[in-house]
């Protein structure tokens, strides 16, 4: 059969749909409470997966993921706080119109352009996760090796400032996951005699740890006060299309803008979010109403980070090289599922891909009607005791790192990494390179010792294939860089 | 409120990522890591090797650096809390194994709210109550994930 609808066939399940409206619902839900986000959505949803066929899998992932990028603007537009660091730049303009008595409006505006941005990226994965599977065929472990250290360092070269800091990270998350069997040798390490720790550290439940234990265990630390009623008229009104017709130029070049920054390892949503807008304050007619509750500013930010969720698929799916932590989480959820991410994946499971597109428009389809139909009713969900959400957040998580293997283990782990998490948010250490770290590990060492097999045990042939050293000057050129701008900062300070 | 030295969280996950990355270097020096060099170009410790000393260098940057550049003192406000919190699950995470996953689950929701401030019991037990129950049946007789049970009952 056509494998188009082989994949159509496996979407149109009930269980599938009903998958791809709960895990939106969802994610809408979880993106709207300020400070759980995306990474804590979807692994409150991990365990859900675990027994699930592939396809519903990941249609509740991909639900959760389009969903609470989402989500976080109503929170933004109508209490002044973004649920999740993607909808930052939406506060800028949102709260201004819901000060206006326009917060229907508001939210007409970035669930238009989140739909609207959503299924443009999905159009960028359609065309270009395809090419960079082909493209990659050519790749030899050498390739490979240069890959995933161009990615780690790009991961902890963007976190915010304290590159030493992200690079041991990453470095940490390289050594976590080589706990348990050598993949050449088949020689136990660091498993300290520990029979238990002979199958290595799960992945899942580290991420349990690092990422929902670890954000429960910060906001703890925030005093606890009822949150006020929020007294805007809440719904959702249509933007008319005399006011669209001008905007159309902005969509698109915000649209473009968040597909590309999506592709990059590191960048994230709130990157593109914050680079759409101050490109379209830059270019918009209307620049001088920016802050002041001006629909370009949320058009811009509000379909740029809705961007990045399709094209952040295109190196995971296509090169099984996670972007950035959500989808190093879906990755791990994936491969749990027999899924391996790569080029193989495009040749041997084409019809999953295409399912993979069709749940995506999906999702973003049912975004919108979720938007449209329920804005009213997840503001409510805002007034939630955060106390009680964190009780009931910590339990699910538990399940999440219990789920995989039914080990013991694996809650303590989850706890470990729980505690570790915090005390690295709390002292300015970024997690998200060692999750990166662990997820690319394997894919480093293997290509690694492969590589030198080919080369004889010679590195330095490692530079004479061309696509692994334009890959390693780039690396170089990350390394170098804070350097080049310390000096010119010092220089220009000098001059002043 | 407690009151510390900026510098000693760096300096501190400096020194903790120091040490885990010396102990796993020694560690690859036992005779058991050398059995598979023969037959192999690289055996198990060649790679951690690699990344450990990347690690170590690391520690010691990021220590020099926080020992250089962090001043003053910062005070540490909701340490209680987050202490309470993290006692708790670990509490949690004994218990379930002790007193069963939907007994234990339903006292943890309790405990963490109150814990952290939010006391209105009769909100508080019916919500952590359906919770615990919902998240049971889901996960015990819908996705068939067998869940810890205690020692009084059959299933729960």
């Amino acid at each position: 059969m056509d494998p188009i609808l082989t994949g159509l066939a496996e979407v149109a399940t009930p269980l599938s749909l009903a998958c791809i409206v709960a895990g939106t619902v969802l994610g809408v839900i979880v993106g709207g409470l300020p400070g759980l986000g995306s990474v804590v959505g979807i692994t409150m949803i991990l365990p859900f997966t675990f027994t699930m066929p592939q396809v519903p899998a990941v249609a509740l992932m991909l639900g959760v993921y389009c969903g609470s990028v989402y989500g976080g603007s109503i929170s933004a537009i109508v209490i002044n706080t973004p649920g999740t660091p993607q909808a930052a730049a939406t506060v800028l303009d949102g709260y201004p119109m819901a000060l206006r008595g326009e917060a229907d409006l508001a939210i007409g505006w970035v669930t238009m352009a989140s739909t609207l941005g959503g299924l443009f990226s999905v159009l960028v994965l359609i065309l270009a996760a395809p090419y960079l599977a082909q493209f990659s065929l050519s790749f030899t472990p050498i390739e490979y090796f240069a890959l995933g250290v161009f990615a780690l360092t790009c991961i902890a070269n963007i976190s915010s400032g304290a590159m030493v800091k992200g690079l041991l990270s990453g470095l940490a998350g390289l050594v976590v996951a080589t706990v348990g069997t050598d993949p050449v040798t088949g020689d136990l390490r660091f498993t300290f005699d520990s029979f238990q720790l002979s199958a290595g550290i799960a992945l899942i439940p580290a991420i349990v740890g690092l990422f929902a234990l670890a954000e429960m265990f910060v906001r703890a630390a925030e005093r606890w006060t009822p949150a006020a009623v929020n007294p805007f008229r809440v719904g959702f009104r249509v933007p008319p299309w005399r006011e669209w017709r001008p905007r159309l130029g902005v969509l698109l070049r915000s649209c473009l803008l968040g597909s590309f920054v999506g592709t990059l390892p590191g960048t994230g949503a709130a990157t593109a979010a914050f680079i759409a807008y101050s490109e379209a304050k830059r270019t918009s007619k209307n620049r001088e109403n920016f802050g002041k509750g001006e629909p370009d500013g949320l058009i811009s930010c509000e379909s740029a980070n809705n961007a990045v969720t399709g094209s952040a698929l295109v190196p995971t799916l296509a090169l099984g090289v996670p972007g950035d932590p959500v989808t190093a989480v879906m990755l791990g959820a994936l491969i749990i599922q027999g899924v391996t991410p790569g080029p193989q994946l495009f040749n041997q499971e084409i019809e999953l891909v295409y399912a993979i597109f069709l749940v995506l428009i999906l999702v973003n389809l049912v975004m919108f009607a979720t938007g449209a139909l329920g804005a009213q009713l997840f503001t409510r969900v805002l007034r939630i005791p955060e106390p009680l959400l964190i009780g009931l957040v910590l339990v699910i998580a538990m399940i999440g790192a219990y789920g995989v293997r039914g080990n013991i283990l694996d809650i303590w782990i989850a706890l470990g990494a729980g505690v570790l998490g915090a005390a690295m948010r709390f002292t300015g250490f970024p997690i998200a390179p060692m999750v990166i770290g662990m997820v690319l590990s394997p894919m480093i060492e293997q290509s690694l010792r492969q590589g030198l097999l080919i080369t004889r045990g010679d590195f330095f042939a490692f530079f004479e294939r061309p696509i692994a050293l334009v890959l390693f000057c780039l690396t170089a050129a990350l390394f170098i860089w804070p350097l080049v701008r310390w000096v010119l900062h010092r220089r220009i300070a000098g001059r002043g | 409120m407690i009151e510390i030295s900026r510098r000693f969280g760096p300096v501190a996950m400096g020194l903790l990522f120091l040490a885990i990355a010396l102990v796993l270097w020694g560690e690859t020096f036992r005779d058991s890591y050398h059995l598979s060099r023969a037959s192999h170009a690289t055996g198990p410790a060649f790679y951690p090797r690699i990344v450990l000393a990347g690690m170590i260098l690391l520690s010691v940057l990021v220590i020099a650096d926080a020992i250089r550049k962090e001043r003053g003192s910062v005070k540490l406000d909701g340490v209680k809390p987050v202490l309470g919190l993290v006692a708790i699950t670990i509490g949690y995470g004994i218990a379930i194994f002790w007193i069963g996953f939907l007994i234990a689950s339903f006292l943890y929701i309790v405990a963490v709210s109150v814990a952290l401030g939010y006391r209105r019991l009769p909100v508080i037990v019916p919500v952590a109550a359906a919770y615990a129950v919902a998240v049971w049946f889901v996960f015990q007789e819908v996705l068939l994930i067998i869940l810890p049970a205690s020692p009084w009952f059959e299933t729960f």
